[in-house]
């Protein structure tokens, strides 16, 4: 199983948690910065994207934004030039019909018209 | 919640009953985007962004407090709880002023509490499983500041008191988070 960011909260660029006392972005890493107060310098912040560990542990806490999904699985690829085995286009075709279009063919050629 | 009774007794084990607020957060209702819970205690918040929830640092004077009285209408009715917090800060100037006008504007607001016994509280949301992301507001009044500035007497101080009130549908829920977890979303 794997975990993803459900489709209604992926327009959320900076979407952020704290997981495990960690900061964690979820939908992309991203840089923020924050103006400066009178008692607290101006900071740019740097948050990582979650783990799919991180995001599993944000699932099992019961946080709706996360989702579980199930893979798909990956077939693997078929050589199809070694499975390819020409067939016989008139196959299945009566052997008169093919006799008789065959004779239609050379008493009558296709002539262009004016 | 079905009728559920439970027996209580804080004759012995003693609780920490001191009561009053040492510091606060505040934030918009709307750059919430989802919290996790575990009956009424909130274990998780997810935010539209970092840097969101602005920590509220005011004096500690045995002003502040956070309080909601449960009321019913006509005595037996629907079950409200009217949220109030009184948080008082020194000072009366240019500064506090822009401060008060933009927390003023703010149509739903959500502060939590560090309660002076150690215990957090969420003001201004409401757990709602059933709602996006796990929560709404409080369901009845939106949770809004109304700013006082005061010059007061020479014989008094000068303040900035911001009085916090909304009214939910139930009790306010607590919060596990850490500090340093609050201040790191």
């Amino acid at each position: 199983m794997a975990y993803r960011v459900k489709k209604a909260f992926k327009n959320l660029p900076e979407l952020t948690t704290v997981v495990d006392g960690k900061r964690v972005a979820l939908n992309q890493s991203y840089t923020h910065s924050t103006k400066g107060t009178p008692t607290k310098p101006p900071e740019t912040i740097t948050v990582p994207l979650a783990t799919t560990a991180q995001l599993r542990a944000i699932f099992e806490r019961g946080d709706p934004c996360v989702e579980q999904y199930e893979e798909a699985k990956m077939e693997e690829p078929r050589n199809l030039v070694n499975e390819y085995v020409p067939k016989n286009p008139f196959e299945g075709v009566p052997r008169e019909l093919l006799e008789k279009a065959q004779s239609a063919g050379k008493k009558k050629p296709i002539k262009n018209e004016p | 919640m079905a009728c559920t009774l439970t027996a209580l007794n804080s004759i012995t084990g003693c609780p920490d009953n001191t009561g009053g607020l040492q510091y606060s957060y505040v934030a918009n209702l709307s750059d919430i985007t989802s919290i996790a819970n575990t009956a009424n205690l909130i274990t998780a918040f997810t935010m539209d962004s970092v840097g969101l929830w602005k920590k509220l640092e005011y004096d500690k004077n045995d002003t502040s407090y956070f309080n909601q009285v449960g009321g019913r209408f006509n005595d037996i009715g629907a079950l409200s709880y009217p949220q109030e917090a009184l948080l008082q800060f020194g000072g009366f100037n240019a500064a506090a002023d822009l401060i008060a006008d933009g927390a003023s504007d703010c149509c739903q607001l959500v502060f939590i509490h560090v309660l002076t016994n150690g215990q957090i509280v969420v003001q201004g949301l409401e757990v709602d499983a059933a709602a996006v992301g796990g929560f709404t507001g409080t369901k009845i009044r939106d949770t809004k500041v109304t700013p006082s500035q005061n010059s007061n007497t020479a014989a008094e101080e000068a303040w900035l008191q911001f009085l916090v009130r909304g009214t939910s549908k139930h009790v306010a829920p607590f919060t596990d988070l850490t500090p340093t977890e609050i201040e790191a979303l």
